[in-house]
């Protein structure tokens, strides 16, 4: 028989509603979380800004070719004499775009499959998750090579090719996430109201289940970053786009040459990743607290 | 007053066809309800009593439709619940509500209480967003909660305001029937018969008809006009409150009712504890489907099963030996 007496286990159990205030507290007492969140800070502050205060055009042949850092430099010119570090300004903001822009269509096509496959299940959710599984034995990058070399590389295609090759991480978490809630009572109550389906799904699951789904994006847009870097260095990026991974691409072959003209793109990289993870994992433990006790 | 029931609930069986355990087996059937029939009228509570896993919350499901019935008709207010399309089915949730078990996990833990109350209303598209604010209001005070509490959200509400706001929102589309589905039986002792009584209240003041699940027998007792005994699926003594405890006949009631301490049950007759499970509804037993707990059971027992008969005046049972 069901117990008379015991509420209070289920009142410290994982709670997604608390206020947010809290889940600000948590994520601030977290060091790398906020170490993650300042250079983020500082890197969207350079997309913005730093084309008005920095205005050198990165394309423009400025000074002379494979100058290192130095006084008129600060980090030094690439084999054309393009300035490395108007480059790394004006990149941050195509890097950013192409990083978020991704991830949109990632989410869009990742939580639009997951939801269908969890929430109606049966033979609607066998044929998904074939397909799904099909993209994840899939190379990624490779996937994404044939993808940009069939059409001329664009920044939306770029941006497709990574939606393409990425979306599997969010269908199946988002899958596994209306598979659990939509057993929950409250779901049941909502059907026993008249509610449809897409309020069910939309304004009573998804909010419930986008704690991990928001994790899962903030990490999306880093691995947005490092495909796109990839695909520039191997050439296949968009020679009108200023990216980061675009500077890589162009200078690799002067490595030898001139360090600086890939270090400090990678680096950029880098720590723009570094960033984002570091706040994915903050907003994880802030989010989940009961996850990280375990 | 007015004669014709609020519900009628006729034959109703749910069966459960579960996955095949490999691809040429049968699909295992659980027999959750098996033929249940009986009638609520207006303002009356009707009670359904039973071990854990009997059935009690499938018939909560199937007679608001929320599991779809395998055969069998729910009348509500003369219209047969299983004949509706969806969208008809979708209007008629104005009249028939439900309350479950834990009101914790029945709120979406995202919306405040004020949210929670408003959403039939919302769903239902049932008034103006002025029309349904101050319903929100009024419903709030009627269930015991202070207005300013409709900010907060279900967490910060103990087990027993958790069941009004439950009570709230089920309450405000006007229904005329409502499903209690072991309402107090997640809560503090203390508080039960807090929920009772506000329930009781609200039932004469709207005349509510109610289906009132429990297992505790006691509540029951406390609540109920009618009440019918489950066992596996099956109805085996139905009656009105007085005739339940004062004749109880079935070897099942009176070993439920054994087992609660209160002073003023007669029982007449002898009864022994109830020894042993539930046997699975996969596979009832034959014939009298208690005989494998029965210590009455006769050889016919094993071979026939008992029909409900009426024995005394409104008093069914469904025992070979009653
Ligand atoms: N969706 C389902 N699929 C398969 N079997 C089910 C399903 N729902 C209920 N059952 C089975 O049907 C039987 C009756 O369950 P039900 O929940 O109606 O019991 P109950 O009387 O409400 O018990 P409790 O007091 O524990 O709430 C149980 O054996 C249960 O395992
Ligand atoms: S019919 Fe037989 S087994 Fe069933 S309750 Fe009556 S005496 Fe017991
Ligand atoms: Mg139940």
């Amino acid at each position: 028989m069901s117990n008379t007496t015991n509420v209070t286990s289920m009142e410290v159990e994982y709670r997604p509603d608390r206020p947010l205030v809290e889940i600000w507290r948590m994520f601030f007492a977290n060091k790398a979380a906020v170490f993650g969140l300042v250079l983020w800070t500082l890197i969207i502050f350079t997309a913005f800004l730093g084309p008005v205060i920095y205005s050198t055009d990165p394309f423009d042949l400025v000074g002379a070719p494979m100058e290192p850092p130095g006084e008129e430099f600060l980090l030094g010119t690439d084999y054309l004499g393009r300035d490395i570090l108007a480059g790394i300004i004006h990149g941050a903001s195509v890097t950013l775009a192409i990083g978020f822009s991704a991830t949109i269509f990632t989410v869009i096509i990742g939580v639009t499959i997951g939801v269908l496959a969890g929430y109606y299940g049966g033979w609607v959710d066998t044929v998904l998750m074939r397909v799904t599984e099909f993209f994840q034995v899939l190379p990624a990058l490779l996937f994404a090579m044939v993808l940009v070399s069939l059409f001329t590389a664009s920044l939306y295609l770029i941006v497709l090719a990574i939606a393409v090759v990425t979306w599997t991480g969010i269908a199946r978490l988002t899958r596994a996430e209306f598979m659990k809630i939509k057993e929950r009572e409250f779901v049941l109550a909502e059907r026993a109201m008249g509610a449809r389906n897409t309020r069910i799904i939309w304004k009573v699951i998804l909010p419930n289940a986008l704690p991990p789904l928001i994790v899962t994006m903030a990490l999306g847009v880093g691995v947005a970053i490092l495909f796109e870097a990839a695909l520039s260095f191997l050439g296949l990026g968009d020679p009108n786009a200023y990216s980061w991974g675009y500077m890589i691409g162009s200078s690799r072959e002067y490595i030898w040459d001139s360090w600086w003209a890939v270090t400090f793109p990678g680096f950029a990289i880098f720590l723009t990743v570094l960033g984002i993870s570091l706040i994915g994992d903050g907003l994880n433990d802030a989010l989940n607290p009961k996850l990280r006790e375990l | 007053m007015n004669s014709q029931p609020v519900l009628k609930v006729e034959n109703l069986r749910t069966h459960f066809k579960l996955s095949k355990p490999h691809p040429f087996a049968e699909a295992p059937i659980v027999y959750a309800l098996d033929g249940v029939s009986f009638e609520i009228k207006r303002g009356k509570t009707f009670g359904l009593v039973g071990e854990s896993g009997c059935g009690k919350s499938t018939t909560a499901l199937s007679v608001l439709r929320l599991v779809e019935p395998t055969s069998g008709s729910v009348k509500l207010k003369g219209t047969d619940i299983c004949q509706l399309t969806r969208k008809e089915l979708r209007h008629s949730r104005r009249f028939m509500q439900i309350i479950f078990q834990d009101p914790y996990s029945s709120m979406n833990p995202r919306t405040t209480a004020g949210e929670i109350i408003r959403s039939p209303l919302k769903i239902l598209k049932i008034g103006t967003p002025q029309e349904q604010n101050d319903r929100v209001e009024e419903l709030i005070k009627l269930v015991g909660l202070r207005p300013e509490q409709r900010n907060l959200y279900p967490h910060q509400f103990s087990g027993g305001q958790r069941q009004r706001i439950c009570v709230a929102r089920a309450l405000a589309p006007n229904p005329d029937f409502i499903v209690c589905d072991e309402p107090v039986s997640a809560l503090d002792v203390a508080i039960q018969a807090q929920i009772l009584n506000l329930l009781m209240r609200l039932q004469r003041e709207f005349s509510l008809t109610y289906l009132f699940i429990s297992h505790d027998m006691a509540v029951i007792q406390h609540v109920c006009d009618h009440i019918a005994v489950m066992y596996l699926g099956k109805i085996v003594e139905k009656t009105n409150r007085r005739s339940l405890f004062l004749n109880v006949k079935h070897p099942y009631t009176k070993a439920l009712l054994s087992a609660v301490p209160t002073t003023d049950i007669k029982t007449k007759r002898s009864s022994a504890p109830l020894k042993g499970d539930v046997p699975s509804p996969m596979n009832p037993p034959s014939g009298c489907r208690f005989h494998t707990r029965c210590h009455l059971a006769e050889a016919c027992c094993f071979e026939e099963d008992p029909r409900l008969r009426e024995i005394l005046p409104d008093h069914w049972v469904a025992c070979h030996l009653a």
